[in-house]
């Protein structure tokens, strides 16, 4: 929740003021290796794309192994696709061009491995796209001072179902909130059935916006697996502090079989504003 | 039920019929010795002091309020009254009829060679049949080198065996395994339910304002209930009755003033105590703009009264206020406890004491963004009591003594209310139902002497509990998802749960300065916090049990040996504990416990259990005194649905625990203190593995607290240097200079697993201390 996200922010602000960090050397058992999904089917007409990896011990500090060769098939109910590795040893796999996913369908993922990851080599993975009916109007940009960074305000309209969001925000076309920190996940209990009329859902550094910019907000409906997926992945990648948060606990998975990661699926809407010199009113100069 | 009261009320009576039949069968006169045992120069009620009778080798201890009161034939007896830091007083009586005595100590003056060695008081508690107790003092408290200056009570519980901080700096502790909301913290009988200042750095206990504390981890007397692991009994002064008094102190951090006098001398009296830190003050130091817009402080106010209407009945009225208070211009957050008892005392006889209690004690907190600011809200959560005690102490023979008793508290509980400020706020209102429940407790136990030797102490409590309408009951399936709901209509009885909880302990003395003990003990627990963070955040969420959430339930079997060297002046102990906790609460992998109606879905059930051997060496008396204990124990919980359903060490699970206290007399005006902590790092959770998400590097953890923390150790030291005592002068000062973390060790208060900023695909362990060496000066000062 974002209320907490800001108190547990100033507490360590507090803490902070005595306390002092230092790099410590940690002995760590291996672990054994994890075959590893990462992707999303859209209601976006596009090559939508699943990347394979393994998951390493801990201090491997090498760029994670991709899986590659692997024959991946996506059944929409209607019908069944193959994805195909582009560049072939890349572990990316794409749907394609043409296809875009339909709120409500169930999507299963069918992956075969030439060689098994953690001694299996079929994998399964299944996400029901949600059909929540939600109207992305448009967004804000407001400066807020005490903090030297720019608040994005979402101006939509829930449904009064019970919803789930992700949203990812981008300059001219390149994503900016591409880690699990920045990209903002909200469930509707704040604002369930309302009008969001400028609730701030995430912020952009100061020198992220320029003059000129387009800043896009891609809106997604996203089903409830892959919001806990997200808001796990988001506190166990970040920094824990013993004040917030429990235990650390591994973060979900809906790949069957014992995978990690996970294969989601997202109903989508987008919508642009433009940095004019207005935004800039009332920032303090330098 | 019934069938379990109707039993209840069998035993108790059967227990009185077997003692008054016994009074009635001794055919000798037996007389009555009794009264109060206060400080000649304030008046203050002692608690625990002697009476030690040289013919019996045996004696008597002041209950809470002072009083003691012994059964002796027709004789004459050689009587020692004393109290640790007083000089004893000897005679001797004649008694002919029922006596009252009230005896008045003088304190120890500052000349060490005057200081009479009593053993007595070690006598006394060997007899006892009454284990895993300690009492400290708030003398020997203000002798602890104390970080940042400030005296504090909690502080110095967590150096005594089987008590560990959960975290650096922290006010939270566990004692003997257990968590840290199974111990029943009192002030003046009224519960606290959050102890902690400023990030549990300080305690809410002002050290100017209290008399000392009790804690009880291993047998818990009948007479308190509904905690599993300990009780921390800490009592207010009463206020000086002799004349007007004040004593403070100014400090690094904060600065404390207390006000006492006799309202009308040797009948009524008054305390007021006052504190406030200005912590606020270092944050406009930082360079940061940010930090020093801050506002960052705690204050409280302690008050007592009290009126002696005649040798039968006494008055007193006590209170507590606390806040904290954390703002800047887009956040504000305040929390505190406040509590109000109000007692009396009556002697239906020089045999029978007791004591009526109305308590009233609540914790809130509150916290939000202001109006005008994006995203303005408001939140606010708190837990309230209203409580009424009666207490029962019947001298009854000279051989029993029995105490029976009822306590009755109205808990209220509101989880949590949030909702947007400002007419246009985006935000919807999020309210957690409230809650409410009846907790009541009947007790009755007998402290009897078998022959000269052996001391039995076996009671019983009868703990009810009754969830009380307007509730709302979710249903929840096997995935802990919510499928129903049922409301239940103001002031109905939804659920109701009982417990019996036998306790029992014995001592056996082997010849005059040792014994063994032993004590099996049952405890309930119906409330229960909702708290995932070892270190204590104000964000506390009481929950109370309820047709989803079974009363948690506690048993402690001990085994100890005791002795004194009356040469060294030295006490030993060795205890020995194994506990079982079933019903135990924890949460669920990423639960969300804040601000959530379906709570009890997050909350998964099962048993805990700690085994351990404390071993103490304390000196009392003399120009060195303090203890030396080591704790070997460990403690570990099993949850079906967390860590695969294997068993897994608690994170206060800390084998190896080692504390010193010292305090050293160098001259009549200065003294100087030293303590030393060892302990195993706490359990914790490490990743062995990691995977990549988009641009995130995302953990695959070990087994539930696998690995370990470094081990955690600290000196701190202190030096106090008296002003001269000049004859005719009231005031008296005192400077304290002391050093929290002496040595600089960098304990790790958390480890962090993080990205190298620098290089990609690096991961590091980083980890956080929070404080260096950290000195203070304090002026404390009496008139």
């Amino acid at each position: 929740m974002k209320k907490i996200k800001l108190i547990y922010s100033l507490f360590v602000a507090i803490v902070m003021l005595s306390s002092c960090t230092e790099t410590i050397d940690i002995e760590l058992d291996e672990t054994f290796t994890r075959l590893v999904v990462d992707g999303q089917i859209s209601t976006d007409t596009v090559a939508h794309q699943i990347k394979l990896s393994k998951s390493a011990s801990y201090f491997s500090n090498t760029i994670p192994p991709v899986v590659s060769n692997a024959e991946l098939l996506l059944d929409d109910g209607n019908q069944v696709i193959s994805l195909t590795e582009s560049p072939v040893g890349s572990g990316y796999y794409y749907t394609p061009e043409d296809y875009f996913g339909q709120p409500g369908n169930t999507y299963n993922l069918n992956i075969n491995l030439p060689e098994p990851v953690g001694e299996v080599s079929n994998f399964e993975a299944t996400s029901t796209m949600a059909t929540t009916d939600f109207i992305l109007d448009s967004i804000g940009l407001e400066y807020r001072e005490p903090f030297g960074f720019w608040m994005v305000m979402l101006y939509a309209f829930d449904p009064p179902t019970k919803d789930f969001y992700r949203i990812d925000v981008f300059r001219n076309g390149e994503i900016l909130t591409d880690t699990a920190y920045r990209t903002a996940i909200s469930d509707d209990r704040l604002f369930n059935g309302n009008y969001s009329n400028g609730l701030s859902v995430t912020f952009l550094y100061e020198d992220e916006v320029i003059l000129g910019d387009t800043i896009t907000v891609l809106m997604s409906a996203i089903n409830k697996e892959y919001y806990d997926f997200l808001m796990e992945l988001r506190n166990e990648s970040g920094f824990s502090n013993p004040l917030f948060g429990g235990p650390p606990a591994n973060i979900s998975s809906n790949l069957r079989e014992g995978g990690l990661g996970y294969f989601g699926t997202r109903k989508s809407a987008r919508t642009r504003l433009i940095a004019d010199e207005s935004l800039w009113e009332e920032v303090p100069k330098k | 039920m019934r069938h379990a009261i109707k039993l209840f009320l069998l035993l108790f009576f059967t227990g009185f019929g077997v003692i008054i039949y016994a009074e009635n069968e001794s055919a000798k006169p037996y007389l009555n010795l009794s009264g109060y045992i206060s400080d000649a120069s304030t008046g203050e009620m002692l608690i625990g002091a002697t009476i030690y009778i040289t013919e019996l080798s045996a004696g008597g201890a002041t209950n809470v309020y002072g009083y003691y009161s012994i059964r002796l034939d027709v004789g004459k007896y050689q009587l020692t009254y004393s109290y640790m830091g007083y000089e004893s007083q000897k005679f001797q009586i004649s008694l002919k009829s029922d006596t009252t005595l009230n005896i008045k100590l003088m304190p120890q003056g500052l000349n060490l060679s005057e200081v009479v060695v009593t053993g007595e008081s070690f006598t006394e508690q060997i007899s006892r049949a009454q284990m895993g107790v300690s009492r400290l003092d708030i003398k020997n408290i203000r002798q602890i080198p104390a970080f940042m200056g400030e005296v504090d009570i909690i502080k110095a519980l967590q150096l005594l065996p089987g008590v560990q901080a959960t975290s650096e700096g922290g006010s939270g502790f566990s004692v003997r395994g257990g968590s840290p909301d199974q111990n029943l913290i009192l002030l003046d009988e009224a519960l606290v339910y959050n102890p902690s200042h400023l990030l549990g750095f300080f305690s809410v206990f002002n050290n100017d304002a209290v008399k000392g504390v009790d804690l009880y981890k291993g047998d818990i007397p009948a007479e308190y209930g509904g905690r599993l692991s300990s009780v921390v009994d800490v009592r207010m002064n009463d206020g000086n009755s002799q004349r007007l008094s004040g004593q403070g102190g100014i400090g690094t951090i904060s600065s404390r003033l207390t006000l006492e006098g006799p309202i009308q001398k040797d009948k009524s009296s008054f305390m007021l105590a006052g504190r406030r830190t200005y912590a606020d003050l270092f944050l406009a130091l930082s360079p940061d703009e940010d930090i020093r817009n801050n506002t960052l402080y705690f204050y409280d106010f302690n008050g007592k009264a009290n009126y002696t209407f005649n040798d039968r009945n006494r008055f007193f009225i006590s209170g507590y206020f606390g806040k904290d208070v954390f703002k800047n211009e887009s956040f504000a957050l305040g929390w505190g406890n406040q509590t109000f008892t109000l007692r009396w005392n009556h002697l239906f006889s020089s045999k029978i004491f007791s004591n009526f209690s109305l308590i009233y004690s609540r914790f809130n907190y509150e916290l939000g963004i202001p109006e005008g600011e994006a995203n303005a809200f408001n939140w606010n959560s708190q837990m309230k009591d209203y409580s009424l005690k009666s207490d029962f102490t019947w001298f009854a023979s000279a051989n029993n003594t029995l105490k029976f008793g009822f306590q009755s508290t109205f808990h209220n509980f509101s989880p949590g209310t949030a909702e947007g400020r400002g007419e246009d706020t985006p935000l919807n209102k999020i309210e957690v139902a409230k809650a409410y429940a009846l907790e009541s407790g009947l007790y009755v136990s007998n402290e009897q002497k078998i022959g000269s030797r052996l001391t039995l102490k076996y009671g019983l409590r009868l703990s009810l509990f009754n969830n009380i309408g307007k509730g709302t009951v979710y249903e929840f399936d096997t995935n802990y998802d919510k499928v129903d709901s049922v409301v239940y209509p103001s002031g109905e009885i939804f659920q109701n749960f009982m417990n019996l909880e036998p306790r029992f302990s014995m001592a056996y003395k082997l010849d005059e300065f040792s014994s063994v003990k032993a004590a099996y003990t049952r405890n309930a627990q119906y409330v229960h916090l909702a708290q995932n963070s070892t270190a204590g955040t104000p964000l506390d969420i009481w929950f109370p049990s309820s047709p989803n959430v079974k009363p948690q339930l506690g048993d402690q079997f001990s085994l100890g040996y005791f002795r004194y060297f009356p040469k060294e002046k030295l006490e030993t102990s060795v205890e020995g504990f194994y506990k079982l906790n079933h019903n135990a609460i924890d949460f669920k992998d990423h639960a969300e416990l804040l601000l959530n109606e379906f709570l009890e879905g997050e909350l998964r059930f099962g048993e805990a259990w700690s085994y351990g051997l404390e071993f103490l060496v304390r000196l009392n008396e003399g120009r060195l005194n303090g203890w030396v204990s080591y704790t070997w124990s460990r403690t570990f919980r099993r949850i079906p649905e967390i860590n695969k359903g294997d068993p897994y060490p608690a994170s206060y699970d800390r084998p190896h625990d080692i504390s010193i206290v010292a305090n050293y007399q160098l001259s009549k005006r200065i003294s100087l203190g030293a303590n030393w902590v060892y302990s195993t790092g706490s359990a914790v959770t490490f990743p062995t593995g990691r995977f990549t998400i988009g641009n995130s590097i995302a953990p695959v953890y070990s087994d539930r607290n696998a690995y370990r923390l470094p081990d955690y150790h600290r000196l701190d030291l202190s030096v106090t240097l008296k002003n001269k005592v000049k004859p005719n002068r009231k005031w008296t000062g005192e400077w304290n200079l002391s050093v929290y973390n002496a040595y600089y060790r960098k304990n790790p208060w958390v480890i962090n697993f993080i990205a190298d900023s620098e290089q990609s695909n690096v991961t590091k362990a980083e980890m956080t201390y929070l404080f260096g060496i950290v000195p203070a000066i304090t002026y404390n000062f009496k008139f």
